[in-house]
């Protein structure tokens, strides 16, 4: 199943299918004996694309899995099934010296900016790791290279000597952004860029994405929990749930409409900064933990929509209308004739 | 971009320089603005004077006998003599060399060998590798320091052991063997710090552009597990040099006419039982001094050093040690 | 004001019209005397009964310092100047004895990361009837029934007391914390300090819900600590915005929405990412927080300010002067001119 509709294949550039990350967990003399192996289902069945030029939001709660996944995708952790192909390279069948080489084009922005840094070097070191590890150009091109970076981050060049402890929140994380872009990637994943950062500045690193994005024509993956934050900034939105993905639209469509039920629990739930309008009634009970899956459809526990079909056998994910696709019952499929 | 530049930098703060100072500022700062530190500091430096200037600061020669045997502290011999004669202080002055030189160069060993050990044990957290190593550092632990020691080094008395064609000297044997003995303390600090550091954003980030392992092991773990190898290395020199001392205690140790501390309190171990009291108390008082002047600068480096003592005490400072959770749990 | 069980809130005795709390002039310092580093300057507020605040600010805003100086959890020495009244007492002036019957009992409260507040080695059920012995005056408080009751309110099945914290989501264990603020005692006034931050969004909706609803019944005051504006906007009456140490901005929650007063307000709410998705580029105000402990001359927001007045905002900081409207209050030089000359610009639009 894709997430992309028809899309022009010949530009993917990342390519994710049938991705599962398990991790099993200890057992104990009765497990052993009752051939049960009890694990934690992080990832399960996702598919993915990413084009050239295309950011792709990932939006889900906790135990959505949608940092493993980017961790998974980026080979940081293996997989326990699935592919991903990076412009059309099966990353998991690389050695480590090509896996290296190869991670040159891919740059990564983490959460949260303190712990991303090595608090002990200066910033113009950090930026300079990635160059280093690569053994790019002389220490005169490379120097160059990390002004560059650091002028793309928004930060002035006084800033090259400093070291992680004088710098606020919203400045380190520009600090990682100019790490990830020194060594011109492709595809950029950013896991919750803005979510350990003041209000005031989230602003800030929101719009420096979108710059990025349209000087750099950068692929993005960009992870949040907050649909606010990424609709300025994704052309396609996936919604995880429970280690699956059960929505997948262009943004515009999920926001305008969207058709699973979580999503719009989701959506309902956010506070509105306007006290007229009320948040609507949240969904009822918790997301379940990974370490047991509801039977069927994952959601179904908490659905407003829930029938007897949702107990018994998981909706696949398909498309519900075009572009736009939805893992429900409920929700009628797109004609076959359009 | 100008909406997304910084705009007006915040409140400039200290330059780099200072702020990579701030660490060794931080350090000293601790150990001078702390009293106990303070005095530790300065008894650790007289010591190492003492034990470089040697011979030079003794009054009297001190393997030269004399027909005072055993005769208590005076003017002329401020510790008192031995049953040859020998000057007592004389003794311990020189003594100090061997006694710390065998207790920093053995810590020294455990702490470089140790600590790599452990960053690899770390490393490979879970694999075969790190389970055929931390076992090993049982094995060791478990063997009494006080069997182990001694053997090996008495092996090596009157005759050097030979390592292939290079005579390894008495001492050398006594150093290594106390230092074989430190090297799992050393190794769990290291394996520890290292699974910490492990998890930590910012190696996850070095793996994800493509640093090579040894990058990320001697750049980026290395110098944040070293600030906790070196606050252990501060308690266990005094235990190397409490080692040594019971080791030529027993007479496996240094031999004469070398003395360490411990060889002196050997030597006066019968005369005690005839009330002279100067050859074992000032070698035992002199022992005690230097644990605790290890001690106290330990205990210094350690706020400083530990990174969760240093966050609660950031913590506490930004806001007022505020105790929560005062709710009747 | 009663529960349905019939006991009254505990809360000191107030004649009608008097704020159930108040603080005034409170400054706060933390470092030493040689090097002081300011948190909270000159606040004052007052909270109502059963009125619920919102206390929103971001970093170096002094929003946690001010709560904590409520429930008088800062020490002594750090408290440079002010008063904490809470009924007819000064809590600052009280000793620890005296305020452990307070906190619990007439103040609840409930702190950011839930997992913190329960020890892991007891269970839910030993750990909430000691504190609902602790708190309540009846005789014989803490009754597992109590207790039932209160879960039940909170929604956490009561079969579950014999489990220990670590078995429940962080959103149960917050409606734990939620649970024992409110029942073991009975407190007038909840202080809550950033109690859905740590929670995942469909999670904070169902305890937002449930705080209101509490409230209703219960006829708390609440004082709601959160850099959450849009949070402030579904729970409180009124809301109060901090920035370096100071108040900045008063208003009840229309107004503060509807027509705010304040620059830092207006370019924060603008800045807010929120859903529909507005057209073009998302309005971003440059520079970062500014902390109470940097501040220097003028006022403190002047640097990032874009409805700047002139040389005024570098050199004086403004007081907290009235708008004119509804007793909605700013701390900017903008309506002090307004005053003097008609009341027409107050609410004006930056320039």
């Amino acid at each position: 199943m894709t997430t992309t509709s028809g899309d022009d294949r010949s530009n993917l550039l990342v390519e994710v299918r049938g991705l599962c990350k398990h991790y099993p967990l200890p057992r104990s003399a009765g497990d052993i004996l009752a051939r049960r192996q009890a694990a934690i289902q992080a990832v399960s069945d996702v598919d993915l694309q990413i084009a050239t030029g295309e950011t792709v939001g990932l939006i889900g709660e906790s135990g959505s899995g949608k940092s493993t996944l980017a961790r998974v995708m980026l080979r940081l952790v293996p997989p326990t099934a699935g592919s991903v192909r990076f412009d059309g390279t099966d990353l998991l069948a690389l050695r480590p010296a090509q896996l290296r080489r190869i991670r040159a084009r891919m740059g990564v922005v983490l959460q949260n900016p303190y712990g991303a840094v090595n608090r002990r070097r200066p910033v113009r070191a950090i930026v300079a790791e990635p160059l280093l590890a690569h053994r790019v150009g002389t220490k005169r091109e490379r120097a160059s290279r990390v002004q560059a970076a650091l002028e793309m981050a928004g930060l002035p060049s006084g800033f090259a000597d400093r070291f992680p402890a004088e710098l606020s929140g919203g400045q380190l994380q520009r600090v990682g952004i100019a790490r990830a872009l020194v060594l011109s990637p492709q595809f950029v994943v950013a896991d919750e860029p803005t979510a350990s950062l003041d209000v005031s500045i989230r602003a800030q690193i929101i719009n420096l994405f979108a710059d990025l994005k349209a000087q750099l024509g950068l692929a993005m993956l960009f992870i949040s929990h907050d649909l606010g934050t990424v609709s300025y900034l994704a052309d396609r939105v996936a919604v995880m749930y429970l280690g699956r993905i059960v929505e997948s639209a262009s943004a515009a469509a999920l926001e305008r409409s969207p058709l699973h039920p979580y999503t719009q629990a989701l959506i309902a739930s956010i506070p509105r900064p306007d006290p007229d309008q009320r948040s609507a009634v949240p969904p009822r009970g918790q997301i379940p933990s990974p370490l047991s899956p509801p039977p069927g459809c994952p959601y179904h526990p908490r659905c407003p929509l829930a029938m007897s079909v949702c107990r018994l056998r998981r909706p696949p994910l398909e498309e519900k209308a075009s572009g736009h696709l939805a893992a429900c019952h409920a929700v009628p499929a797109a004609r076959a004739v359009s | 971009m100008s909406a997304t530049t910084i705009g007006k930098p915040a409140d400039p703060g200290p330059s780099g320089e200072q702020a990579a100072a701030s660490q060794r500022n931080r350090v000293l700062s601790a150990l001078l603005h702390r009293p106990l530190a303070l005095t530790g500091l300065c008894g650790v430096a007289l010591l190492v004077l003492i034990a470089a200037a040697g011979p030079l600061l003794a009054p009297d020669n001190p393997d030269q006998t004399s027909s005072h045997a055993t005769a208590p502290p005076s003017l002329a011999h401020w510790m008192g003599t031995d049953q040859l004669g020998r000057d007592v202080f004389s003794r311990m002055i020189v003594g100090t060399r061997i006694s710390l030189a065998v207790g920093v160069g053995s810590t020294a060993i455990a702490l470089v060998i140790g600590g790599l050990l452990g960053m690899l044990a770390g490393l490979e957290a879970g694999r075969a590798p790190d389970t055929v190593l931390m076992r090993a550092m049982d094995v060791i632990f478990a063997f009494p320091v006080l069997v182990f020691v001694p053997v090996l080094s008495g092996l090596a008395i009157g005759r050097p052991i030979h390592l292939g064609p290079i005579p390894v000297g008495q001492l050398a044997v006594l150093t290594g063997a106390i230092s074989v003995v430190f090297v799992p303390v050393f190794a769990r600090v290291a394996r520890a710090s290292t699974l910490a550091e492990a998890k930590m954003e910012y190696m996850l980030a070095a793996m994800a552009f493509g640093a090579r392992r040894r990058d990320l092991v001697f750049r980026n773990l290395l110098p944040n597990v070293a600030a906790p190898l070196m606050v252990q290395a501060a308690f266990s020199i005094p235990l190397a040099v409490i080692t040594e001392a019971a080791v030529s205690f027993l007479g496996f140790g240094v031999q004469p006419p070398q003395a360490s501390w411990g060889d002196i309190l050997n030597d006066g171990r019968n005369q005690i039982l005839l009330g002279d009291w100067w050859e074992t108390v000032f070698p035992a008082l002199a022992i005690v001094v230097t644990v605790l002047f290890f001690n106290f600068i330990g205990d210094a480096l350690r706020d400083v050093l530990d990174p969760r003592a240093r966050a609660r005490e950031m913590t506490a400072a930004a806001t007022g040690a505020v105790v929560i959770g005062d709710r009747g749990d | 004001m009663t529960d349905s069980d019939g006991t009254a809130a505990c809360g000191p005795d107030i004649r009608a019209g008097e704020p159930l709390a108040e603080v005034t002039g409170l400054s706060v310092a933390f470092g030493n005397r040689h090097a002081p580093v300011p948190a909270l300057r000159e606040i004052s507020m007052r909270i109502g009964r059963g009125e619920a605040i919102g206390v929103v600010g971001e970093s170096g805003s002094g929003k946690t310092t001010l709560l904590r100086s409520i429930a008088a959890l800062v020490p002594r020495p750090f408290i440079r100047s002010g008063a904490v009244r809470f009924g007819n007492r000064d809590l600052l002036t009280l000793r620890e004895r005296e305020l452990a019957t307070i906190r619990g009992r007439e103040i609840g409260m409930v702190f950011q990361d839930p997992v913190n507040c329960f020890n892991p080695a007891f269970t839910i059920g030993y750990q909430l009837r000691r504190a609902f012995r602790l708190h309540r005056q009846g005789p014989g408080g803490g009754t597992n029934a109590e207790i039932g009751r209160a879960l039940d309110r909170v929604g956490v099945d009561a079969g579950r007391l014999a489990r220990y914290p670590f078995e429940f989501s962080q959103g149960q264990l917050q409606r734990l914390m939620i649970a024992a603020a409110c029942f073991a005692g009975r407190p007038a006034l909840l202080l809550a300090d950033e109690p859905t931050t740590s929670l995942d969004v469909t999670t904070e909706a169902q305890i937002l819900g449930m705080l209101r609803e509490l409230r209703r019944d219960l006829g708390m005051a609440l004082v709601l600590v959160t850099h959450n504006l849009a949070l402030a906007a579904q729970l409180c009456d009124r809301v109060l915005v901090m920035y370096a140490g100071r108040i900045v901005e008063e208003a009840r929650v229309a107004d503060l929405f509807a027509r705010p007063a304040h620059p830092y307000t207006r370019q924060l709410l603008r800045s807010l990412p929120v859903l529909p998705r507005r057209r073009g580029r998302l309005y971003s105000m440059p520079g970062d927080p500014a902390s109470a402990a940097n501040a220097r001359r003028g006022c403190p927001f002047a640097p990032r300010c874009e409805a700047l007045l002139g040389a005024v905002c570098a050199d004086t900081e403004p007081g907290l002067l009235p708008t004119g409207v509804n007793g909605q209050l700013a701390a900017c030089h903008r309506y002090d001119i307004a005053q003097a000359a008609t009341e027409n610009l107050a609410g004006q639009a930056p320039a």
